[in-house]
């Protein structure tokens, strides 16, 4: 072959590298330099065959052109046509031609060389971006990317399969919105195409977001995504993991969204705050069905969402609010709990009103019971207001109603009173006591029935009662445990007959 | 080959009677929650306790075996309940004391009382100070490492005066500390438990000169069932309300971990416990 090219031979070659297709429509038609090279077992039976091969060259000559990771030799009858290239990585070319035999080695006898844009350029020609675009499009680009990339160690590459599987399974994602099953699919997908924990982080999150909608206002659902996101969502069983409330108000506003921008601790911090409203939204669902005590369930939330306070104290705050309606018709111990109860969320000036509402509704009754009534009603004075005042005069009442009554005048004895000439006048102002039940009442006796008891006594501070095979035992305890207390122990049969005192004992103080 | 032919046979039977009693399952469910709703204890804690076994055997840990073998618990402790009142049994004690002296009072409470069980409501505390035991006592240099409390270990005040003495009662009621509320010195009110347990010595502490009811190591269980309750004459309560007793025995079914359909969580129905047991 002459070393001199013509010049109608080199405007041929020009010409058909100017009109030599390029992009998608040469790549389907030609054989990768990878796939050739894989291919060299066959290389001899090829012999003479037109073949298109492309590739990165990484040498060429006069006529000799040499590929990347390719030992063969390319070679051309004719001086091949000057390759500029614009930068290190334009070097791209397709080569139509026939594999020949030297003797006994094999070469490529080059018909035609053709320059093809870069591997990169290829790849942002190739992006399917239309509104037809499949994920499965992305990912022929990302494998194709992946595998030029890894053939040429070319990291660039490498990175835009990963941008081409991102791509690709966020695309899946918006196509399977609303579909769980398909959101799960692609959830799986991320795994195999390799798009990074994060992103299947937050399609598992986005399906379980539809999970929670769909199980709608069923409570097994519910209770089982529950345990799920508590067993297997990272961080939710933590209270360290409380958000703050910017971060809470948002993702409450828009999970999704914001889940998926999150950083890898916020996401704790979200599960967290997922697994929390689900517990809480829960035990107010049981609650509401069972018509369970705001007090409960302030409870429960307590137990359940240490963190969840400002809930907890709503709920309390919700029953302190529906207990004070009704309080003047509470029995005496639920009344006590509930001042204690208002006076421990500083609720004093209504723990105040309810109990002047309480006593105010028993006043009239009382007062007609004669003596045993004024009696009781200077006790509840004293022990709901500390009202001696009133006490006092009660009692003096009483003593009109009945002179000279033991347990009366006892009661006026310790309020620091004295009966002179038939009339009751304050001594020993500085021995002044508040009345304890130092001895056993006089209303009290053994045989009175339980009934006679609660009558006389009101409701006792605090009771034990426990069963024997025969009969049931109650023992009920007035008095302050920090004060002189007097038990009552009251017996009844098994079957519900009537309490009867069997025995009355005083106690020790208890500090 | 006798040994092979053996051991086969053994597993042979082993399996046939297992499998013969968790066909049986069923039945003695039914009919052992059927008695215990009765009142009818003894058949509750033979039943119940047969199926309890089966569930043991068969390694049952569900939810469902935990409440039958809660109700056997429950069932055993009901028919096993001691003949007299703790006053009672304390007055007898400070007479018998009073004559006969301690030995003598031991002696009868063995006999009478000892390994009998109550089921009581009271206000549990933790105790305010270590309960006094010689055999661990590691004398002064450890007096502080001997201090320590186990959790669920409690004492209850028994408010009913001996003569003069007051009386105590100490036990250790593991579940006690996964109580909402327990140990919560903030508590003025705190809430009753209910809890049963086999009495182990009744004895006056001379050191606090004080009456000590000393209860069964391992057998304390808090109580969650509300249909015994009537029959055992915890209900009707004048003071509670039928309400309040069972918001103690729901919350303590909490702490037990019990697991009740919440539709039916006051009385769990016989038939949901006998199918569940079938599974």
């Amino acid at each position: 072959m002459s070393c001199r090219l013509k010049p109608v031979r080199i405007l041929v070659l020009a010409i058909a590298i100017g009109l030599a297709p390029s992009g998608l429509e040469s790549v389907s038609a030609a054989t990768s330099i990878e796939d050739f090279v894989k291919a060299k077992k066959k290389w001899p039976s090829q012999l003479g065959l037109r073949q298109v091969i492309e590739g990165r060259y990484a040498v060429t000559g006069r006529t000799l052109l040499k590929f990347h990771h390719c030992q063969l030799e390319f070679r051309s009858t004719q001086p091949l046509p000057k390759l500029t290239r614009r930068n290190s990585r334009d070097v791209n070319v397709q080569v139509v031609g026939r594999l020949r035999l030297e003797g006994r080695k094999l070469y490529f006898q080059i018909e035609r060389v053709s320059k093809q844009d870069d591997d990169l350029k290829l790849y942002q020609r190739r992006r399917p971006t239309g509104p037809k675009a499949k994920p499965a499009d992305w990912f022929a680009l990302a494998d194709w990317a992946s595998g030029q990339g890894s053939f040429y160690k070319d990291e660039l590459l490498g990175e835009k399969s990963s941008e081409a599987n991102r791509a690709g399974v966020s695309l899946a994602r918006r196509q399977a919105q609303g579909d769980l099953k398909a959101l799960r699919q692609v959830s799986r997908l991320v795994v195999t195409r390799g798009a990074g924990l994060p992103l299947q982080q937050a399609i598992e999150h986005e399906a379980l977001r539809w999970e929670l909608k769909a199980a709608g206002g069923k409570t097994p659902e519910l209770e089982a995504l529950r345990d799920r996101i508590g067993k297997g969502w990272p961080g939710s069983a933590e209270t360290k993991n409380t958000p703050g409330a910017p971060l809470a108000d948002r993702y409450r506003a828009d999970p999704v969204a914001v889940y998926d921008l999150a950083s890898g601790p916020d996401r704790l911090r979200l599960h967290r705050l997922l697994y929390t409203d689900l517990v809480i939204a829960l035990i107010t669902r049981r609650a509401r069905a069972e018509g369970t005590s705001g007090y409960t369930v302030a409870e429960a939330i307590r137990r359940a969402v240490p963190e969840a306070t400002a809930e907890a104290a709503g709920w309390d705050r919700m029953a302190l609010d529906l207990d004070l309606k009704r309080s003047a018709t509470m029995g005496r111990s639920e009344l006590d709990r509930l001042v204690a109860r208002l006076k421990s969320a500083r609720r004093e000036s209504e723990a105040t009103a309810a109990v002047d509402g309480w006593l105010e509704s028993r006043r009239e009754k009382l007062l007609s019971e004669g003596v045993a009534g004024r009696l009781r009603w200077a006790d509840l004075l004293l022990s709901l207001k500390g009202d001696r005042r009133g006490a006092v005069v009660a009692l003096i009442e009483a003593d009109r109603l009945k002179p000279d009554d033991r347990e009366v005048a006892e009661r006026l004895d310790q309020l620091g009173y004295s009966k002179q000439d038939g009339k009751w006048v304050r001594v020993s102002q500085g021995t002044q006591r508040i009345p304890r039940r130092v001895t056993v009442p006089t209303g009290v006796r053994v045989g009175m029935s339980g009934k006679q008891l609660l009558a006389a006594m009101g409701a006792p501070r605090r009771i034990t009662r426990s069963a024997t095979r025969q009969s049931f035992s109650q023992i009920w305890v007035y008095g302050e445990p920090g004060g002189s207390r007097i038990a009552v122990h009251l017996i009844r049969s098994r079957d519900g007959g009537e309490s009867s005192v069997r025995a009355i004992s005083q106690l020790r103080s208890r500090r | 080959m006798l040994l092979l032919v053996g051991v086969t046979g053994w597993w042979s039977v082993r399996q046939f009677r297992l499998s013969s009693d968790a066909s049986q399952l069923g039945d003695l469910t039914r009919r052992g929650i059927e008695s215990l709703e009765s009142g009818d204890f003894t058949t509750a804690a033979r039943d119940l306790g047969r199926a309890a076994d089966v569930l043991d055997r068969l390694g049952r840990g569900d939810p469902a075996a935990d409440v039958i073998r809660q109700r056997s618990r429950e069932a055993g402790a009901a028919d096993g309940l001691v003949g007299e009142s703790l006053a009672e049994i304390l007055a007898n004690a400070d007479r018998v004391q009073q004559s006969g002296g301690q030995a003598a009072w031991k002696r009868q409470f063995d006999r009478d009382h000892r390994g009998r069980w109550i089921v009581m409501q009271s206000i549990l505390e933790p105790p305010s100070e270590p309960l006094d035991d010689p055999a661990d006592d590691p004398g002064d240099g450890d007096r502080e490492a001997a201090r320590e409390v186990r959790p669920g270990e409690f004492e209850a005040e028994y408010p009913f005066a001996v003569g003069d003495r007051p009386v105590l009662l100490t036990g250790h009621l593991p579940d006690l500390a996964r109580l909402a509320g327990w140990g919560d010195a903030e508590i003025e009110d705190p809430r009753p438990v209910i809890f049963a347990a086999q009495l182990e010595t009744c004895h006056l502490d001379p050191a606090t000169d004080t009456w000590r009811i000393e209860l069964s190591p391992g057998t304390a269980f808090l109580w969650t069932d509300i249909g015994s309750m009537r029959h055992l004459g915890f209900l009707p309560d004048a003071i509670l309300g039928d309400e309040g007793i069972s918001d103690i025995l729901n919350h303590q079914a909490t702490a037990v971990g019990l697991q009740v359909d919440p539709a039916d969580r006051d009385v769990p129905r016989v038939g949901s416990l006998e199918t569940e047991a079938t599974r």
